[in-house]
């Protein structure tokens, strides 16, 4: 049985169940209100963005669910991104952060490490000048402060 | 970019129905709005032709900068937020958001579900028109902290002196981060289900004041969580001896 969604902006997006149910907001919901045809709000995400998030979870529908004893996986602390998640986020960083902030929402958390180990993975290696122009982030430190931090973080450096 | 431009457009167009009032123009040319913008959500490239008759209305309110509020119902207002949308609209025909693979409906606008997430996502839409760029410190604290906690010392190193905001949250004061860092190298064992740390924990920890780290003291749930062999981490991040400190210890887990 179809589930319908509501984006913010009031657009219908019909899904499957099961890949409704990928985000564990919309699962809980779901087996609070039990099952009813009634569009599930989603007053948090814009329709352009829960498009993106819907075809994420098309394409993971039948992943196994994630379980939660996988802290000493050496797995879950790389960044290792496989090659279609890749590919998904391929996009602008505006729509990059507002992926985050609805995976965050609609607590898929699968998409939230993706989303989030991109991210990482743009810092990874870069100075803090590449940092600042990669995401447009202005410098108010003065150079008293920058020379000082410099200076703290010196050990860092060439190891 | 185009589509979120679109919804924020359509949003910032969108308003209650106005209440039957025909004495007042403008209530008359409220409600024929509001049917503009239920059309709009099918066929959105014809609403900015519609604005258009609206302009005399707006004359006085050009200073207004303000994210419209969706939920006034001063017709005052009303005009302003005809104003906005005018001025927010893209003249470029946007492609229609709704090809997607699933079936996507338009309904006509119904009543405001949650103005404030609304009013969030207008205002994270408005600074991105007015050139601020930077998505990333836009994020929410615990979500950037979340991302940070993929990184290796020396890239948190890098972001610790990019500008005030990210020495704040990479500083051992912001300990989100750091939660997040034991739990991503295995000196935090996951006491919840959730994704997120319990936020009480978190300001609890964020709030005592003690920085003697005495180990007997249950000041945060935060140690509930730790193994007893690890309780040295614990140590290490309530000492506020310097950001330095504690990341040399980091290098330590992390390496």
């Amino acid at each position: 049985m179809p589930i319908t969604l509501l984006s913010l902006d009031d657009v219908q997006f019909k899904v499957d169940k099961e890949v409704a149910e990928r985000s564990i907001l919309i699962k809980n919901m779901i087996e609070d209100v039990g099952e009813s045809d009634a569009p599930i709000p989603l007053p948090n995400v814009s329709s352009s963005v829960l498009k993106k998030v819907i075809e994420y979870c098309e394409h993971h529908r039948n992943d196994p669910v994630q379980t939660q004893d996988e802290t000493d996986d050496p797995r879950k602390r790389s960044n290792d991104i496989e090659e279609w998640d890749m590919k998904f986020m391929m996009v602008d960083q505006e729509m990059l952060f507002e992926i985050i902030l609805a995976a965050n929402y609609l607590d898929i958390k699968p998409l939230l490490d993706v989303g989030c180990k991109t991210v990482a993975n743009i810092i990874k290696g870069k100075t803090p000048e590449e940092i600042r122009k990669v995401f447009n982030i202005v410098n108010d430190f003065t150079p008293e402060e920058e020379a000082q931090i410099k200076k703290e973080n010196e050990w860092a450096e060439d190891r | 970019m185009a589509d979120l431009d679109d919804i924020s457009a359509r949003l910032a167009t969108r308003k209650r129905p106005a209440s039957p009032d025909p004495s007042s123009p403008s209530s008359s040319s409220s409600s024929s709005s509001s049917s503009t913008s239920s059309s709009a959500s099918s066929s959105s490239s014809s609403s900015p032709v519609h604005h258009s008759s609206f302009d005399h209305h707006n004359d006085h309110d050009h200073d207004h900068e303000h994210v419209p509020n969706n939920v006034h119902h001063h017709h005052h207002s009303i005009n302003n937020n005809n104003n906005n949308s005018n001025n927010n609209t893209p003249s470029t025909n946007p492609s229609n958001s709704s090809s997607t693979s699933t079936t996507t409906v338009s309904t006509p606008a119904t009543d405001d579900l949650s103005p404030p997430f609304k009013k969030q996502y207008l205002q994270r839409r408005q600074q991105a028109k007015q050139g601020s760029k930077d998505f990333f410190s836009q994020l929410p604290v615990e979500l950037a902290c979340f991302v940070l906690s993929y990184l290796p010392y020396k890239s948190l190193a890098a972001i610790s002196s990019v500008n005030h905001h990210w020495r704040a949250l990479t500083d051992q004061q912001g300990q989100i981060l750091w939660y997040w860092l034991c739990q991503r190298h295995g000196y935090l064992t996951e006491t919840t289900s959730r994704v997120r740390p319990s936020m009480a924990a978190l300001e609890a920890a964020i709030a005592s004041p003690s920085p003697s780290p005495s180990l007997s003291s249950p000041s945060s749930s935060l140690q509930a969580g730790l193994k007893p062999k690890r309780l040295s981490i614990t140590q290490a991040k309530q000492t506020r001896q310097g950001f330095s400190r504690a990341l040399r210890q980091s290098r330590q887990w992390i390496l």
